[in-house]
């Protein structure tokens, strides 16, 4: 074996010079990051959009099947966990002037007097020594102050209870609706836009009788507009309407058309230029 | 007599097609029949979405009733009904609630379930259920009737009708059935079929010519028959039994008709080159003649027991539709096939008028006959009206898109569908006892 093949493959200074390369290479990466960030030729984030405003007209949409009831024994019931427990009503410690009193220095309490017309707390009360706040909270599921049958969704002006009915009442009534519609034509637009504007929020409320045999028996104008050319449209078309058959009401439901029929007409689809 | 024979052929043809007016004669302005019925004004009238539950139940029975009942459905015109595509994923079994959520989310109003199940070897329960997406995720309506497995398809038409009076307060009118007349083989036979146009079957004697079906109480179809050239003499039609009906006339009948409440029948006789309507009891006693006109055919009574003739005169050549001893069709237009309709916006009276070209439309006008408007325009010839009992569909032929057959209208949306390629005439619509 000779000595020469224990000699190291690299000279100190062939491995010198590699680190020092190596340092070179990782410093002019650095250099060119630094470089790179304080110039401007880094890619800049997208400015966000700045909203445009757009004009929309709103349009408020009548619910028009009939109101709903309000009753309490349909009223849905949320498992325990969901339901919103009451809170506590705790009172603010206080003292009171009392015949019963103990008459010794011990007894003496250490809480602020009560006021002189103050009323005392419940027996059961959860008293406190300070009180941050007073509850504003009805306690949950309180009890429907309306009797009998109804939907916990339903208003206090509701008259029906049953889901069915109210859908055919307002499948109803929006035919009554498209019949007046078809017999009602309002007056022609004003070129001021100022007059045409004031005849769209005219309105007039009627009551139509209806005979018998679902007849237009004839009519009295509750509350006119109060503009004589909208009014005299809104005579033209009952006058017309005397005597012509509404339509009939679903079999099932025969008698929801009563005797009279409230009728408010109004100008509001008027076009104005 | 081959002479005679002639002539009821010649009256018969006037009275069943209005086609016969001549020709070379100036067809007349045809506003004076109204305008064109346009529901784009009513655009906003949205018809409500309805989903018809899917069914997983490979059940054969359970697959005709809800095939029937979403068919049904969709012929209404009344809904504009969910694909089934569209269904959301999920348990379609009947007892697997609803996901009322996710129906809400696809636009439905109301849900329809239906479904027939196995009671024992030979019965089944058919269910329907109505949901209201606003009133939660209890039905409310349900309905369930127990029936021999061979009776699910007029079961399925009866489910429907009580859905549709649940969710419109007017019940439906698929548990009847039409009848007219149509050419088979050399001779006119009386069909009967579905009112989805299932289940066609004539009945009458091939070697028969049978004209002018009308329904009488218990849903008893009343015709003219003449064998062998003999005048028309009228049959009826029970029980898959034809029988002679007698009344008191020898020479040939033109047309039958009986008033709503049958106590009333009304025939058009022939009469010295002539013809006149007699209106007697349904037994055929005490007939007296009531027609003013000089040709007088096609009785038809309306819901209130009004009566409606064809009349005209042979010199003038135009037949207009008369009511109440008055014509009401537009002058100058032959008109026939009259028939009225107890729609949700009252009875209407729908006919047809020739226009022209050998071509029919149909008209509609109040009870009265004031025109309203017109129902077909440029869609082939349209003929011989007859509406559904629940007043709600009006079925007709039609020869539109080379397609010809009977096709059902609905009167509220005007949507028009094919449910039979047989053609004929004399169509008439009753409901099933």
């Amino acid at each position: 074996m000779s000595s020469s093949a224990f000699e190291p493959v690299f000279k100190a200074r062939e491995v010198a010079l590699a680190g020092l390369l190596a340092f070179l290479v990782e410093a002019g990466i650095l250099l060119i990051w630094i470089y790179a960030g304080a110039g401007s030729a880094h890619v800049a984030a997208a400015p966000p959009e700045a909203p445009k405003e757009i004009p929309i007209s709103v349009k408020p949409v009548m619910d028009d099947l009939p109101l709903l009831k309000l009753g309490g024994k349909k009223k849905a019931k949320l498992p325990d966990m969901w339901k919103k427990q009451a809170p506590v009503q705790r009172f603010e410690e206080s003292s009171a002037p009392s015949a019963k009193a103990n008459k010794t220095p011990a007894s003496l309490p250490s809480s602020k007097l009560a006021p002189p017309d103050a009323s005392a707390p419940p027996p059961d009360a959860e008293t406190a020594k300070q009180v941050d706040q007073q509850l504003t909270d009805a306690p949950p599921d309180a009890a429907p102050t309306v009797e009998g049958e109804g939907a916990a969704d339903g208003v206090k002006e509701g008259t029906e209870t049953d889901p069915l009915k109210a859908r055919a009442v307002s499948q109803y009534m929006a035919k009554l609706s498209a019949w007046f519609n078809a017999r009602f034509r309002p007056p022609e637009a004003p070129e001021d836009k100022e007059a045409c504007e004031a005849m769209r929020k005219l309105s007039a409320s009627v009551s139509v009788s209806v005979s018998g045999e679902r007849t237009v028996g004839g009519y009295s104008m509750g509350r006119p507009s109060g503009n004589a050319a909208f009014d005299e449209r809104v005579r033209v078309m009952l006058d017309g309407a005397k005597g012509e058959t509404l339509p009939p009401p679903p079999p099932l439901y025969s008698d929801i058309l009563g005797q009279s029929l409230p009728v408010r007409l109004t100008g509001q689809n008027i076009k104005c230029e | 007599m081959k002479r005679s024979a002639w002539l009821v052929s010649a009256f018969l043809s006037l009275s069943a097609s209005t086609a016969l007016a001549d020709p070379a004669a100036p067809v007349p302005d045809e506003g004076a029949l109204g305008e064109i019925l346009v529901t784009g004004t009513q655009a906003a009238e949205k018809l409500p979405r309805i989903a018809v539950l899917p069914s997983l139940s490979p059940d054969y029975e359970d697959v005709i009733v809800r095939g029937v009942v979403r068919r049904d459905f969709e012929l209404t015109g009344l809904f504009d009904v969910i694909a089934d595509e569209k269904a959301p994923p999920g348990m379609y079994g009947f007892d697997d609630a609803v996901d009322i959520d996710a129906w809400r989310k696809l636009g439905a109003e109301a849900i329809v379930k239906v479904a027939a199940r196995k009671t024992s070897a030979e019965q089944i329960q058919v269910s329907g259920l109505a949901y209201l997406v606003s009133s939660g995720k209890k039905p409310v309506f349900e309905k369930s009737l127990t029936v021999k497995k061979t009776d699910a398809r007029v079961t399925a038409h009866r489910i429907t009708d009580a859905l549709l009076g649940a969710l419109t307060g007017r019940p439906g009118g698929f548990a009847s059935e039409l009848t007219f007349s149509g050419r088979w083989g050399k001779n006119r036979r009386i069909f009967r079929m579905d009112a989805d146009g299932n289940g066609l079957l004539p009945f009458t004697d091939p070697n028969d010519t049978a004209i002018a079906p009308a329904f009488g109480p218990g849903n008893k179809i009343f015709f003219l028959v003449s064998h062998q050239y003999s005048p028309f003499s009228l049959a009826a039609y029970a029980e898959q039994k034809v029988q002679p009906v007698p009344v008191p006339f020898k020479t040939s009948l033109y047309g039958v008709s009986l008033s709503r409440d049958g106590k009333q029948l009304a025939l058009a006789v022939s009469d010295a080159g002539r013809s006149a309507i007699f209106v007697g009891g349904a037994d055929g006693s005490n007939m007296k003649s009531v027609s003013t006109t000089e040709l007088a055919t096609r009785p038809v009574f309306s819901p209130s027991g009004k009566l409606s003739w064809i009349g005209g005169a042979a010199k003038q050549g135009t037949q207009r539709v008369w009511l109440d001893g008055k014509p009401v069709s537009p002058p100058g237009f032959t008109a026939g096939g009259q028939t009225f309709c107890d729609t949700e916006d009252g009875v209407r009276l729908i006919y047809a008028v020739a226009v022209g070209g050998g071509k029919q439309d149909l008209v509609m006008g109040d009870e009265k006959g004031r025109v309203i408007g017109r129902l077909t325009q440029g869609q082939g010839s349209n003929t011989h009206p007859a509406c559904s009992p629940d007043g709600r569909l009006l079925a007709f032929f039609s020869t539109r898109g080379s397609a010809p057959g009977i096709y059902v209208m609905s009167l509220k949306s005007f949507r028009t569908q094919a449910i039979s390629t047989q053609t004929g005439e004399g169509l008439s619509w009753a409901a099933l006892p």
